[in-house]
């Protein structure tokens, strides 16, 4: 039987840090999607529509695990919302 | 807007100026949080470091004013130009004179002829447009922009 893999996962937003100190360990073949849900009722978020998640610059899949997102050790997950379009300027 | 009733939500929604571990992942410095200003320094590998401030008078019955700055706090006489469909708008806004920066939630938006009918009112109170979202989205554009 394989031994379970582990990483170390904290999620960072402009609504506050989850964990508040440190990082949570979490199974490596969790969808990352279950730690952000945590974050999201811990720090009260009521809706992360079209927001995006990232580890370093890379955009990451919240519905594959961390193994599938080739993540691994300790890291921050960084959550927010995508830029938004702008509207077109009637230049006339 | 009741000054001190916009002053105390502009602290409890600049609390993030404290957060360590989120101005270290996207590498923001705090310039100034004293109401009705914020304003943060972006730096990001390959990009020239600029700030963003954020003149947030009558926040929230009004969204933040958004102001390009150099990395020395001098406005940007040219904004950076996105990739494909960008929100950095070059053109002369009919208020301030300047470029401005084109998303909902920044008050030149808003403002802008072409937008008067997509009202603040759409935006407020809903996620993604509080200050930090709206900084967060002005921080993602200008990482995507060239």
């Amino acid at each position: 039987m394989e031994k379970e893999q582990f990483v170390e996962v904290a999620v960072v937003t402009t609504s506050g840090t989850y964990p508040s100190r440190g990082h949570a360990r979490v199974p490596a073949h969790q969808k990352v999607r279950v730690e952000l849900e945590k974050a999201a009722k811990e720090l009260k978020i009521t809706s992360t529509d079209g927001w995006i998640a990232r580890v370093g610059s890379k955009e990451i899949d919240v519905d594959k695990s961390y193994l599938d997102n080739a993540l691994s050790g300790e890291f921050f997950i960084d959550w927010g919302p995508r830029q938004g379009g702008g509207g077109t300027i009637d230049e006339s | 807007m009741n000054h001190e009733l916009s002053e105390e939500i502009f602290k409890n929604g600049t609390r993030f100026c404290q957060d360590e571990a989120l101005l270290s992942v996207r590498s923001w410095r705090v310039v100034s949080v004293t109401y009705p200003v914020l304003e943060i320094e972006f730096a990001y590998e390959g990009r020239s470091t600029i700030r963003v401030k954020m003149l947030c008078n009558d926040w929230d019955e009004l969204p933040p004013s958004v102001e390009l700055l150099d990395k020395e706090g001098v406005p940007l006489a040219q904004f950076p130009v996105g990739k494909g469909h960008s929100v950095f708008n070059n053109s002369s806004h009919p208020r301030t004179q300047r470029p401005f920066l084109c998303i909902p939630g920044v008050r030149e938006y808003h403002e802008h002829t072409s937008h008067v009918s997509d009202t603040w009112e759409n935006y407020k109170n809903k996620s993604g447009y509080d200050l930090g979202g709206i900084l967060t989205r002005t921080w993602d554009a200008w990482k995507n922009s060239e």
